[in-house]
């Protein structure tokens, strides 16, 4: 008798996780929206992807929507074409990676292939994409360049006549600067026209200005001293 | 003379004093970076979403599980997250084996009202403005089978995006 109420409690148990509603699960973290870079450096941007409030693996396909002309882009991991038996079903996709649902634990855990991170609710096995940037030689100083990336999560099985996709787009803004430092003031129009009027040297900014008042200060006084001697 | 003397060292001394405390207001520049958390759940009313079975020129089908309190999906801005999102919704035709119908012939409503109901379209729309973080909206779905169709199973996918 105990043997059969077991086994009804485990048919139960069985019965109730196959039934439970399916919930997709789209989750990203972006790191370093904004990067400063100089011509010839090799940057990467990073973008982690997890799925903890989910129940179904959530497949992910990675590419790159928007950069500049003659930029070299490169995605890690690339898009691969993978087959999945899906409840006897065998489904072909293309993909980057597959976020399998995970939980928030305490501390990291060690996962083949996934990036333990740290979040607002305890570290995370997440899968990390790498946005790896080389900057060209020629690009200007001071511009701002931008890349985009688009990504597009998807379900198997979902089974019905609609499937659900979401999509959601990552962009990083590159800052191009000089590698080496440098100052150097550049008189505008209107002060070249009055130091070629006056002939005065102008040093510009506050620096300057008190220089000029402390030797016209020290020229009157020395003025005044040789007045009074004489 | 000497008063003289006395008296303008005694200003280079001051404007000294005063070059040195102008240099001592120096500041530099930093700035810090948050890093960007979306997490978003969709929940399908059923295992499965399908408009069921219907005759041409039938018109506001509804997703079979969806009813006046539930919607077809529910979209959840997670906790986790660390900005309001826009929802926006796109769709692709009908298809049976190349035979198609249009996505047009699908609306959605995020209040379960089919007169203010949007036509689903290839381009993204807004259906939620700003959701915020640690919540959910819903969607409604209603399909119109135009004349003439043929019989078979029609498929497509709905895109659902975070921005």
């Amino acid at each position: 008798m105990v043997k059969i109420i077991i086994f009804i409690f485990i048919l139960l148990l069985i019965s109730t996780v196959i039934a439970e509603a399916p919930k997709y699960n789209f989750a990203s973290i972006q790191k370093d929206k904004e990067i400063t870079a100089s011509p010839g450096d090799i940057i990467n941007g990073k973008v982690y992807f997890f799925n903890v409030h989910g129940n179904r693996n959530t497949h992910v396909k990675v590419k790159v929507l928007e950069k500049p002309e003659n930029w070299e882009v490169k995605i890690t991991p690339e898009t691969k074409k993978e087959t999945y038996d899906v409840s006897g079903m065998m489904i072909e996709v293309e993909e980057n990676f597959v976020i399998p649902p995970s939980n928030f634990s305490e501390r990291p855990i060690d996962v083949e292939g996934l990036t333990a991170v740290k979040t607002p609710d305890g570290y995370v096995n997440a899968n990390e994409l790498t946005i790896m940037t080389t900057i060209p030689e020629n690009s200007k100083i001071g511009s701002t360049e931008k890349i985009k990336i688009y990504a597009e999560a998807f379900w198997l099985g979902q089974g019905g006549s609609l499937d659900l996709k979401q999509e959601r787009e990552f962009e990083f803004n590159i800052k191009i600067l000089s590698e080496e430092y440098y100052e150097k003031n550049i008189p505008d129009e209107q002060e070249k026209s009055s130091s070629l009027i006056t002939g005065a040297v102008i040093g510009g900014g506050t620096t300057g200005k008190i220089i000029f008042a402390f030797v016209g200060i020290i020229i009157i006084l020395l003025i005044i001293a040789i007045k009074k001697r004489k | 003379m000497r008063k003289i003397i006395t008296f303008v060292l005694t200003l280079v001394a001051l404007i000294g004093v005063l070059g040195m405390v102008l240099a001592a207001e120096q500041s530099v520049a930093t700035q810090v970076q948050v890093n960007e958390y979306v997490s978003v759940t969709i929940t399908p009313c059923g295992t499965t979403l399908s408009f069921g079975s219907g005759n041409p020129g039938d018109y506001d089908l509804g997703i079979t599980c969806q009813s006046n309190s539930t919607a077809a999906i529910s979209i959840r801005n997670e906790a986790i997250s660390n900005k309001a999102i826009k929802v926006e919704t796109k769709g692709t035709d009908l298809n049976n084996s190349g035979v198609i119908i249009p996505v047009s012939n699908i609306e959605f409503d995020e209040a379960n009202s089919k007169t203010s109901a949007t036509t689903l379209s290839t381009a993204y729309q807004t259906s939620t403005n700003s959701l915020a973080v640690n919540s959910t909206s819903g969607v409604w779905y209603w399909l119109d089978i135009p004349l003439g169709k043929g019989s078979g199973t029609y498929t497509t996918a709905l895109y659902i995006k975070a921005a």
